[in-house]
């Protein structure tokens, strides 16, 4: 992941309304420019949720099978 | 900062500014900042930077460079469907505006795309050639100082010639027109086919390699053998039925009852709109095995006849004056010197020849079709004007609306689209009338327009047309009511001062009031003497009697003295009043001319128009005498009869001081014996010449007959002609009877004067209607905004004549100035149409106090319908509501 990937990513999550941002204090460190402080809506968290239980249920749809070698 | 610290360069921020747009910037430069002095730790400087300017670059991509750019507004939606509605209750609110403008419009946009239909159709012809852009036709002028001849013909052996001398010419194919007479020879029953003009070319096999046709059957090479004739599968078709193609083939036809034929191909013909009516090619080198060696002088350089022509095909690259100097240059070598009027040869390229299908240099058709297209344009802008007129005024009604409008956000170009909506709603409206209104006004104005030009619903040209038509007018009409409505200031307008109704600052609608007027005023002045011109022309005496007698021709080549023997059958025939022989009638489209010399004190050397009769000719057509006798029937001592003209020209003080002078004609002796009184023998265009009337036998193949006066009353004509036709057909068995009589001829000498005053007619009644439309419009709602004023006046007192006044006042002033305008414009052009006449009538002073007449009448009586509605209303309705 890259910089301007991670950007686009964020913008988006934010466009539809998953995360929030609000402008943090600014520091030495970074020219003097503000920081962007994104934190998960809840709304956001209900769709993490969502998607981590339908891979869960696609895991356990897989049949766990073992190998063994002679 | 202190100076020696590592920092990224300078033109990344700078390339990052320009890529991100500014809400994003601070917290993108924030992270790579941070980033930045993170891998100056853990890298160092150089890769610091490098990564760095990675970085940055990778930000250039669409979802950084344009969030947040483009978004669609559902309020630009919302306000667009507002748009419509609003412009819908508009429509409605206001009916009798909105079917005013409607109206004007359609009629408008329907006069456009009828001239569109006629314009595209004439501008259709001939442009489907292979080729087309190579392909001329030569043509042949002569210049002298003061004239120039052009005859689309070139002499039999050019073209042979040019093929030889003449170098960047890929083919040249010349032909000559045959009209002959048709069998097909079929055992007892063979079928005869009449005479048909331009129907029939004999041409080589070069012709085909420039008019591309289609092969049904045998191929273009057959056609350099003699005795060989190409059909076009209609003809076949008229010829043989029904037969396949490849049957016709080797079929005989006989011309002229002794040229026998065999059918050797078969082409399809060409859909397409062209000049080319042949459906008949006969081998060129039959004509050298055959009679027609005696018509066609083959070698020939002086031989100018309209039935020889000539087209050619040039190389690529290859202009067209390059090649007309090369062959003029040719044609001069081969031809007698002429340094008076040296000819020319001249190629017109193939798709302008529908527009130069005569003699004349200038092609009345194209100025025809820019007539019309200027005319289409000025009715559009008449029913335009009106549009404007009246929104303009209207929009003064809602100010408000607009002053609202601003208040709650609106910008200026809003209220300019909404405008603009307003008014696409009406010109759709118009268009789709004009559309529905197309079919009807075709078949209404069929005498104006070609056969050809129909309306075509699937022709994809047509819809481009009037949605570019629409989209034009809708910002013609709307612009500038647009611009009006749009700049009245909220604070202004919902004060609800702004623009008073009859305020003076409607120069604009004044302006356009006058040139509606105008151009109205100059209709009916043309038309008025457009109509004064005809009815002169069919009225001046024309020095001859041309009523109730018709001619017709027997046969040019008839040796014998058939014809002389059917105008003495002729003569027994009850009903008849008198017959003559002549060449052609005293007035008509054929002329002939010739040199006659005098020997006087100086020898007199004239061009003088030949009018050949027997004895009978003048007394039928009651010429008068001046002087002198009629000549007599004698066929060795001939006699001459000049006119007037002549005898001035000879130098004769009166009519009898020319009887028996000589004239010389051929170097044979013609004595003068008698002089009649000038008569026309052309149109009213051409002056009238010296003339001679004489007896020649070899000319005189057409006959005159008078009818008696009762026959022409009780409209037994035909009957009368009918037994004439059956003599005609026992002497002429194989010649068509086509008889007309000379007043017809006439007529039709002056058909194109009667068209163009229709025109100007039907021109005349639309701007006069659309103008009135407008004022009709404008009245209504000034008396409307005047309502109270006028329940004020009348309560002080005011009769109605007096109200009357105060509402056209105005009106009457600006059509006034209007008529002051139009009339030295029309009196201009009137003049220079009227000068193309050698007879014309004066313009008088009455016509155009008669125009301005009409049109200010015609003014009133529409503003009168609500200029005494609203005078006659009774105050205490209009007084109540405040």
């Amino acid at each position: 992941m890259n910089f301007s990937g991670v950007h686009v990513a964020l913008y988006r999550l934010e466009g539809k309304g998953y995360i929030r941002s609000a402008f943090g204090g600014s520091t030495k460190e970074r020219g003097g420019r503000r920081k962007r402080i994104y934190t998960i809506t809840n709304a956001g968290m209900a769709i993490l949720k969502i998607m981590q239980e339908s891979r869960m249920e696609l895991w356990k749809m897989v049949p766990q099978l073992k190998i063994h070698c002679a | 900062m202190k100076t020696n610290e590592p920092a990224p360069p300078k033109w990344t921020i700078r390339l990052l500014q320009m890529i991100c747009p500014t809400k994003l910037l601070e917290e993108i430069e924030g992270d790579l900042m941070q980033e930045f002095y993170r891998d100056l730790q853990r890298f160092g400087p150089r890769r610091a930077r490098r990564e760095f300017v990675w970085n940055v670059v990778r930000y250039a991509r669409p979802a950084i460079i344009s969030r947040n750019k483009y978004s669609f507004h559902l309020t630009t939606l919302a306000m667009l469907s507002n748009y419509f509605k609003i412009a819908w209750r508009m429509v409605t609110k206001n009916m009798a505006y909105s079917v005013i403008n409607v109206f004007g419009l359609a009629f408008g946009i329907c006069a456009c795309l009828i001239i569109y239909l006629v314009v595209s159709y004439e501008f259709s012809f001939d442009k489907f050639f292979p080729d087309e852009d190579r392909i001329f036709r030569l043509e042949i002028t002569a210049k002298s100082n003061d004239k120039e001849a052009r005859c689309i013909c070139v002499p039999p052996p050019t073209p042979t010639t040019m093929r030889q001398e003449v170098s960047g010419i890929e083919t040249v194919a010349g032909y000559i027109h045959f009209d002959p007479k048709i069998t097909i020879p079929d055992g007892s029953n063979s079928r005869h086919f009449e005479r048909q003009t331009s129907s029939l070319i004999i041409a080589g096999p070069e012709y085909f390699d420039i008019f591309h046709y289609t092969w049904l059957a045998g191929n273009p090479r057959l056609i350099k053998e003699p005795f060989k004739v190409v059909l076009s599968e209609s003809r076949a078709h008229a010829y043989f039925g029904s037969l396949p193609a490849d049957q016709i083939i080797g079929k005989e036809i006989i011309y002229n009852d002794s040229l026998q034929v065999t059918v050797a191909g078969i082409v399809q013909d060409w859909k397409e709109n062209t000049d080319f009516r042949v459906t008949e090619i006969l081998s060129f080198s039959t004509v050298q095995g055959s009679f027609l060696k005696q018509t066609i002088p083959m070698d020939n350089w002086q031989w100018y006849m309209h039935s020889s022509q000539a087209f050619v095909k040039l190389k690529k690259g290859i202009s067209s004056s390059q090649a007309s100097n090369l062959m003029t240059g040719s044609f001069r070598r081969h031809i007698p010197e002429d340094k008076v009027a040296p000819p020319e040869v001249q190629l017109m390229p193939l798709p302008s020849i529908h527009f130069h299908n005569n003699d004349h240099e200038e092609s009345n058709l194209l100025v025809t079709l820019y007539a019309l297209m200027g005319l289409a344009g000025f009715i559009l802008i008449l029913a335009v004007i009106n549009f404007v007129n009246l929104s303009t005024a209207q929009s003064l009604k809602r100010i408000r609306e607009i002053g609202i409008r601003k208040t709650l956000g609106s910008f200026r170009i809003n209220i300019v689209f909404q405008f603009l909506v307003e008014t696409l709603v009406l010109t759709a409206f118009a268009s789709a009338i004009a559309l529905l209104a197309v079919k009807p006004a075709l078949s209404f104005l069929s005498r104006f327009i070609p056969g050809g030009a129909s309306f075509d619903v699937s022709s994809p040209g047509l819809w481009v047309f009037i949605l570019s038509l629409t989209i034009l007018t809708t910002l013609l009409a709307g612009f500038y009511p647009a611009h009006v409505a749009s700049a009245y200031r909220p604070a202004v307008s919902l004060k609800g001062t702004a623009g008073h109704p009859g305020s003076n600052k409607w120069y604009l609608r004044k302006g356009l009031i006058v040139f509606q007027f105008a151009i109205s005023l100059f209709f009916i002045v043309a038309t008025l003497v457009m109509r004064d011109q005809i009815r002169f022309m069919q009225t001046k005496d024309r020095g001859f009697s041309t009523h109730a007698i018709a001619t017709f021709r027997t046969s040019w080549n008839d040796k014998t003295a058939r014809t002389k023997m059917l105008a003495h059958d002729i003569k027994s025939i009850p009903n008849i009043a008198g017959v003559a022989l002549q060449s052609v009638p005293p007035m008509g489209f054929a002329k002939m001319t010739n040199t006659f010399i005098y020997k006087g004190d100086t020898i007199i050397e004239t061009g003088v128009s030949i009018k050949a009769g027997n004895s009978d000719f003048i007394p039928l057509y009651g010429f008068r005498f001046l002087a002198g006798r009629n000549i007599s029937d004698s066929d060795s001592l001939k006699e001459l009869v000049i006119n007037d003209y002549y005898r001035k020209v000879l130098g004769f003080k009166n009519g009898e001081g020319a009887l028996g002078a000589i004239l010389y004609f051929n170097d044979k002796p013609y004595p003068i014996v008698g002089v009649v009184e000038d008569f026309h023998e052309q149109s009213f265009h051409e002056a009238i010449g010296p003339a001679v009337v004489g007896h020649w036998n070899e000319f005189e193949r057409s006959i005159a007959v008078k009818l008696p006066e009762d026959v022409i009353a009780n409209n037994r004509a035909s009957e009368v002609m009918a037994r004439v036709e059956k003599r005609f057909k026992a002497l002429f068995p194989d010649e068509p009877f086509n008889y007309h009589f000379i007043e017809e001829e006439i007529q039709w000498m002056h058909e194109a004067e009667q068209k163009t005053e229709s025109l100007m007619n039907l021109s005349m009644t639309i701007t006069i209607f659309i103008s009135c439309l407008g004022i009709f419009g404008l009245s209504m709602y000034t008396a409307e905004m005047r309502t109270k004023e006028i329940g004020v006046r009348k309560v002080l007192g005011a009769s109605v004549a007096n109200i009357v006044a105060l509402l056209t006042n105005e009106f009457i002033a600006l059509i006034a100035v209007g008529i002051g305008v139009a009339t030295p414009i029309a009196w201009y052009f009137m003049n220079d149409w009227l000068s193309r006449f050698a007879y014309r009538i004066d313009l008088s002073v009455g016509e155009f106090l008669g125009a301005g007449a009409i049109a200010l009448s015609v003014a009133l009586i529409t503003m009168s319908f609500h200029a005494i509605k609203s005078a006659r209303a009774n105050p205490v309705e209009s007084l109540r509501t405040e």
